[in-house]
């Protein structure tokens, strides 16, 4: 601990202590904030061109720099400027509050990621726990915000969403069952050191192709977009919010994503291993990046699922499949096949 | 019990924000509000298992308790129509009183109880001393029947909402 | 209302999952007899909730 100002010459040095510790770097810097906001703000224009690309067009364009890469800070400006429009006898501490926790939520499990060997910001013994109890609170947060928009559609569409995203944490939770117990630990930064001779996804190979579905359909994103059904919902659960409470939704939408890409990282494809060449935050970030690549590419390829059909595979096929993997992992773990690499 | 040691601001401002919320749970006018103020007291209750060296118990706490239950209760309340509640005011039944008495009794009762038996208590808590990854072993282990127990306590519950549940023709 | 068994059955799932994962950090150290405990666990409950399942596909049901 740096010992506090007592006089006025000691104020320079005490805050050279406290922005160079490492709680402050992690914090603010990486993977704390700015980092966070900075990556974010990418991936809004990644999977706009990527989908352009995809679909044969070109994306944005003009908004400054090669490619339009500022078209993430025009969008937000753009959205500022807008007015917010509060329906009619709507909630209105709930509207107005609701996103902002979303956000909230959305950047408080970056707190236990590890981007580093040390490039974490608080190394929890029970990160992985701490992560699925804050991605647990998401669809009452967006069930409440579709119930304060007072509205029949954001309604309908917050219904959706909460089965569908309570449908798919499930088999979420059992395919992390199958890494942990592989790991032999919740502390994420001991799972990604287990994973120094081989990375889980050629032991849990089926866990891997669950989780990244099941993320997926958490995500909301196609195709398991119903909750956003554009020709039937106008826009699903965030219809009434308009201005500056869409782009704090939206923001809150795409931490999700970088979350979720973390998480799969983080416990299938080895965080930060790789050849030396690159310093290790370095491939944590490029292997993140591969897979939000392959999560937006199905958005601009696939039709959408029924919510029915949506709601049934989770609970049915993927569940299986987990449990399937759970037992996989069981009989591997028995037999002693995997001690060659350690685990 | 030491009297002249202040007690730890966690666990102050835990129970305060528990309390208001449990309080805020019962009193709201709104179902919903109602339902969002018992989220934070369970969070708050998370909270006391966190300070209480429990981090394990207290994150399954905010994933099943928020994270679920809190979620079927809203669920009810969005998709049951009710009336709308009276807009007289309704007669004074004295709820308001009673309750302080009964409050203040259980008050003094405690406050008597920790008098008598308070200097036989050890002067500081004793340790907790099961690490989360002993936690494993010891459920299974030394506790492999409280765990079937456990397990045809939830069967019968979940099976019961069911039957509760469903629309008979 | 058709779909309050699928909310049940996540209260349920994340109950047990406080357990199972408490059981998948130490599978490797504790010994096969208590692991079969566990799965005892996991199979006593299993059957209701595959009844909450097929309670919850079978549309005349609601």
């Amino acid at each position: 601990m740096v010992n506090l100002p007592t006089t006025p010459a000691d104020i320079i040095p005490f805050i050279i202590a406290v922005v160079t510790s490492h709680t402050f770097i992690t914090l603010v810097i990486f993977p704390g904030l700015i980092h966070l906001t900075v990556v974010v703000m990418f991936l809004t224009w990644y999977e706009r061109k990527l989908l352009a690309r995809i679909q044969l067009r070109i994306g944005p364009l003009y908004a400054g720099g090669p490619g339009g890469i500022l078209q993430p800070i025009a969008d937000g400006v753009k959205l500022i400027f807008k007015e917010v429009m509060i329906p009619y006898k709507a909630d209105k501490p709930l509207f107005l509050g609701i996103p902002l926790s979303l956000v909230f939520l959305g950047a408080l499990p970056f707190a236990v990621i590890p981007f580093g060997q040390h490039w974490v910001i608080a190394n929890l013994d029970v990160g992985l726990v701490f992560i699925f109890a804050v991605t647990s609170l998401f669809p009452s947060m967006i069930l409440i915000f579709a119930w304060a928009s007072n509205s029949k559609y954001p309604f309908l569409g917050g219904l959706r969403s909460l089965f569908q995203q309570v449908a798919y944490e499930i088999p979420m939770w059992i395919s992390a069952l199958s890494v942990v117990m592989l790991a032999g630990s919740l502390n994420l930064v001991q799972i990604v050191n287990a994973q120094q001779k081989i990375w889980f996804i050629v032991p849990a190979f089926i866990s891997f192709v669950v989780f990244f579905i099941a993320s997926m359909a958490e995500l909301e994103r196609l195709p398991f977009d119903l909750p956003e059904a554009e020709p039937e919902l106008v826009a699903g659960w965030f219809t009434e919010s308009s201005g500056a409470i869409f782009m704090v939704i939206f923001l809150a939408l795409y931490m999700k994503l970088y979350l979720m890409s973390s998480l799969i990282t983080v416990l299938f494809l080895g965080g930060w291993w790789g050849p030396a060449f690159l310093p290790q935050p370095i491939w944590f970030i490029l292997k993140a990046l591969v897979v939000a690549t392959f999560i937006i590419i199905p958005r601009g390829v696939y039709a959408r699922l029924r919510v029915d059909l949506l709601i049934k595979i989770g609970w049915t096929r993927l569940l299986i499949l987990a449990l399937a993997n759970v037992f996989i992992t069981v009989v591997l773990l028995s037999t002693g096949i995997l001690s060659a690499w350690g685990l | 019990m030491d009297l002249s040691v202040p007690p730890d601001i966690t666990f102050v401002v835990l129970t305060t924000i528990t309390l208001l919320a449990a309080i805020m749970a019962l009193q709201a006018k709104e179902l919903i509000y109602g339902a969002i103020s018992l989220a934070i007291s369970f969070i708050g209750i998370a909270g006391f298992f966190v300070s209480l060296d429990a981090p394990y118990l207290g994150m399954l706490q905010i994933a099943v308790y928020v994270g679920a239950v809190v979620v079927l209760i809203l669920f009810t309340i969005m998709l049951v129509r009710r009336e709308e509640p009276d807009k007289d005011e309704s007669p004074e039944t004295g709820e308001g009183a009673a309750g302080l008495w009964l409050a203040g009794l259980l008050a003094v009762s405690i406050a008597g109880i920790a008098a008598l038996a308070g200097p036989n208590l050890p002067a500081t808590p004793p340790e907790a001393n099961l690490p989360i990854s002993q936690l494993g072993p010891v459920l299974a282990g030394t506790y492999p029947v409280p765990l079937i127990i456990m397990a045809l306590l939830l069967s019968g519950a979940l099976l019961g909402a069911l039957v509760l549940a469903k629309v008979d023709k | 209302m058709q779909y309050y068994p699928y909310l049940l059955m996540f209260v349920v799932f994340d109950v047990v999952g406080m357990f199972i994962f408490a059981w998948g950090m130490s599978f490797s150290i504790i010994p096969t007899s208590d692991s079969l405990m566990v799965v005892l666990f996991l199979v006593l409950l299993g059957a209701p909730l595959g009844y909450a399942l097929r309670m919850a596909l079978n549309r005349e049901n609601w």
